[in-house]
């Protein structure tokens, strides 16, 4: 009888949070974006080109497939084993050019800023060798 | 005793039965889609947003971030035509869902009803994930930019199987996407 009671108890509740929405992961209001940038995104003097061929180089070098780019929006999209990376090479003021990376993993995007670190080391040392004609 | 396990499976039924009405809605939602029937002027309203500015590029960088932003996989770009697809996976489980199919398969075990059935009815009934989807295109009009966002997701259910589709219509996502692309624009016109 006691279970019954429970469940009568839960059964009320249930209904009181019933329909509480998943909707609400589309657009948390709460995300970090000047915070997330800091860690995803970085400056360079080469060109837009330069960096979207090394971009691509990176990302083969870090075993990742390469499923769609787009050279005029400077964008590439990448799979490892179910790590995606979106990777944004955009012109910036003064001459500059920037590199954007963000990524994710099945339902959880990450913002463990160790793993943009990974890339951008990777593509720091691409970067050079690129410099060395190599 | 019986009388009072009917009682609980009946409250059961009636005190989700707003949640499956609303699968219900959906459900014919997705078949009165078929008719093509054209938003109206408040959701073309809610989903769309004139900034001051003629400045595409600057505008379709910005999108392109903010999605970024928010965590989605870039899919396809294509500048000319000014448009933008992401998309990205998300948990789709519900308190109240996962409560009330998970009380509801409990009842069933304990009224001695044919439990393998009633895990089977739960499964099917609860929401696991969910694929979102995300659509911009920008295009200049005169001296102004004019972006259109769409929002559409798709829920499984714990047995990887589809439960419904739904073209996201509340208004409050958008104002956010649209708050956040305002603040990107900022940020990329800083080159932040």
């Amino acid at each position: 009888m006691k279970v019954l009671n429970f469940i009568v108890l839960g059964l009320i509740a249930g209904y009181f949070i019933a329909c509480t929405s998943s909707k609400d992961r589309i657009a948390p209001a709460n995300t970090q974006q000047l915070a997330l940038r800091v860690v995803q995104a970085k400056t360079y003097s080469e060109d837009k080109e330069t960096l979207f061929r090394v971009a691509l180089a990176t990302l083969q070098d870090l075993g990742f497939s390469i499923e769609s780019t787009n050279k005029q929006v400077g964008m590439i999209t990448a799979n490892n084993g179910g790590l995606r990376f979106s990777v944004v090479v955009q012109t910036r003021q003064n001459g500059l050019s920037g590199v954007r990376v963000n990524a994710r993993y099945g339902q959880t995007g990450i913002s463990d800023a160790s793993v943009y670190q990974n890339f951008f080391s990777a593509f720091d040392k691409s970067l050079h060798l690129d410099r060395e004609g190599l | 005793m019986k009388l009072f396990q009917i009682l609980i499976l009946t409250f059961l039924i009636s005190a989700f039965s707003a949640c499956a009405n609303k699968q219900e809605e959906e459900i014919q939602k997705q078949r009165l889609a078929l008719n093509l029937s054209t938003p109206s002027s408040e959701e073309r309203a809610m989903t769309s947003k004139f900034y001051e500015t003629n400045n595409f590029d600057e505008i379709y960088q910005a999108s392109i971030a903010v999605l970024q932003d928010l965590g989605f996989n870039l899919e396809t770009a294509d500048k000319e035509l000014g448009v933008i697809t992401a998309g990205k996976q998300e948990d789709a489980a519900e308190v109240g869902n996962t409560l009330a199919w998970g009380l509801f398969s409990m009842v069933a075990m304990i009224a001695g009803q044919n439990t393998s059935q009633a895990e089977m009815i739960r499964r099917e009934m609860t929401q696991k994930e969910q694929m979102i989807k995300v659509a911009i295109i920008t295009t200049p009009k005169q001296g102004r930019t004019y972006v259109r966002l769409n929002i559409q997701r798709y829920v499984i259910n714990l047995n990887d199987r589809p439960m419904y589709a739904e073209t996201i219509k509340e208004q409050e996502i958008y104002a956010t996407i649209y708050d956040k692309l305002s603040k990107a624009v900022f940020l990329e016109a800083n080159d932040l």
